[in-house]
């Protein structure tokens, strides 16, 4: 039998990989736009400022009942097994050890790939496609930098911020689970839950959480400042720029996490 | 600057030079060889159907499309050879109403009015822009709007916003593409009176995009006839119209039954 593609499916494949090729070159274009823009006056601060208080803030609230739910969660489900081998008093070091390392910066990520990086790819999608972008080029503004470099630094500051936060409401809800069934004091649980952490650990975090930022920006902003074909464009803007954003996250994690481990166990 | 003789044959500033521009769309010829000449404080329309090139022309002669060929003189200076920072230096000078006006929907009317200003005139006092922004809100008669948002406005009130937006960095040149598009017969004699006085308050030039015979007539010192990406008749109103062809008499036709 034999097991050529046919030519149809092989018009398919070759298209996409164009379309995909493409945009990757676009977006590297994107990214070095980004460089060129960024140190070059005139500066945004005050819409800088302006966007960090819409990726931070008004994440707040989502970002606090996530954090909260998931130490809590966590922790009461890997109670059962660490109580099997009789190492109990090993949970706050394990949740500290999990939270800090990899669900904060994973959850907190990934739902502000969902709720800024979509925010971002609707709003500037849909100023594209009414023109608002086509306007400030022509009064002589620098849309790139308004709207991109502004977005970009914001989520590239902010992030990390809300990681860190998220790792305290989360050990916060952990240690409230431990508390009710173990009646451990909040010194003694946080004393444990950071004593597997040092500066290699913290610096990780921090790392990871800036590239995440800087992904759902930059991703969100070139899915936005793209679009094409009307409302139906600013929706697919949207939804494409939460998929990749996502996609993106886990791959930087992979990499990253392959990166950093040889430093902890040194 | 060039003077030349204008065409009513007096001596007057060349604003725009558009010389054998041809411009496609893969297999789709918008622009077929356009020749234009704007002179100082002229008002010319670019008339024709809806598809026929005309928004595609004032995008090229602000920059934002590039012709396939032709040379395109604004101000003096060749658009399309001009460097990133020469182009912003050009645009300073030139205004652009788009035609469903581009208004920046999460700012406020006076900021959006600001918002050319505090980024292209750095050294100016809060003081100075306020006063630049309430001369354009007294020029198209909104005083009134400013902490409005352009959600709140009537298609009217948006459209003389976008006006003084345009007008806001006092250009030389003004493109106003389909300024009446999508507005009702009250409110776009209002429009085509409101391009009138810029003209005569801001001693301005402009090409006027449009399909609208009412708004040629009144705001148009000339009138070019595009069809099939060609412009194939100019003049004043009444001799562009006082023809057999049958393209001119059609769309004339069209416009009256409209």
């Amino acid at each position: 039998m034999s097991t050529a593609i046919p030519p149809a499916r092989k018009h398919v494949i070759s298209k996409k990989l164009d379309v995909f090729f493409t945009e990757v070159n676009e977006l590297s274009q994107f990214v070095i736009q980004f460089f060129k823009e960024v140190f070059t006056p005139p500066y945004e601060f005050q819409e800088t400022v302006k966007q960090c208080y819409l990726v931070g803030y008004k994440s707040l609230a989502l970002i606090t009942a996530t954090a909260f739910i998931t130490g809590i969660v966590f922790t009461d489900h890997s109670r059962p097994p660490l109580a099997d081998f009789g190492a109990v008093s090993w949970l706050p070091s394990f949740t500290g050890v999990a939270i800090i390392k990899a669900l904060a910066p994973l959850i907190t990520s990934l739902i502000c790939a969902g709720k800024v990086g979509s925010r971002i790819g609707a709003e500037l999608g849909s100023m594209k496609v009414t023109e608002q972008i086509d306007a400030m080029e022509v009064s002589a503004v620098n849309p790139f930098k308004f709207l991109v470099v502004t977005r970009v630094l914001a989520t590239t500051f902010m992030i990390p911020l809300l990681v860190i936060y998220s790792a305290l409401i989360g050990l916060l809800g952990s240690f409230i689970d431990v508390y009710s069934k173990d009646q451990t004091s909040f010194t003694v649980f946080f004393y444990d839950a950071f004593s597997k952490i040092g500066f290699a650990e913290m610096s990780s975090t921090v790392i990871r959480s800036i590239v995440f930022g800087f992904t759902i920006g930059l991703v969100g902003c070139y899915k936005g400042f793209t679009t094409t074909k009307g409302t139906e464009g600013v929706g697919r803007a949207a939804n494409s720029s939460v998929v990749i954003i996502m996609l993106l996250i886990f791959i930087e994690e992979i990499v990253m996490v392959k990166f950093f481990n040889p430093f902890y166990y040194e | 600057m060039n003077k030349e003789n204008d065409h009513s044959g007096n001596k007057k500033e060349k604003i725009v030079s558009i010389k054998g521009v041809y411009k496609s769309f893969d297999d789709n010829d918008v622009l077929n060889g356009v020749d234009l000449d704007l002179y100082k404080e002229e008002n010319i329309v670019v008339l024709g159907k809806s598809g026929s090139g005309k928004s595609v022309l004032i995008k090229i002669i602000i920059g934002l499309m590039k012709p396939d060929k032709g040379t395109v003189e604004v101000l003096g200076k060749e658009v399309h050879k001009l460097n990133k920072k020469e182009l912003i230096g050009l645009r300073l000078k030139i205004g652009f109403l788009f035609q469903h006006n581009a208004l920046y929907d999460s700012m406020t009317v006076r900021e959006n009015l600001e918002f050319p200003l505090k980024r292209n005139k750095r050294d100016l006092t809060q003081e100075k822009i306020d006063e630049a922004v309430d001369d354009v809100l007294d020029a198209v008669g909104l005083t009134d709007t400013a902490d409005q948002y352009p959600s709140e406005l009537s298609g009217g009130q948006e459209k003389r916003i976008a006006i003084a937006r345009t007008i806001i960095l006092k250009p030389e040149l003004v493109l106003y593409d389909e300024p009446t598009a999508g507005l009702d017969p009250i409110t776009s004699v209002e429009i085509n009176q409101l391009i009138k006085e810029v003209k005569e308050r801001y001693k301005t030039s402009s090409v006027i995009i449009t399909h609208d015979l009412t708004c040629a007539k009144t705001t148009g010192d000339k009138i070019f006839m595009l069809v099939d990406g060609k412009f194939i008749r100019h003049g004043d109103f009444e001799e562009v119209f006082e023809t057999d062809d049958e393209r001119i008499k059609g769309f004339y036709d069209y416009n009256f039954i409209q």
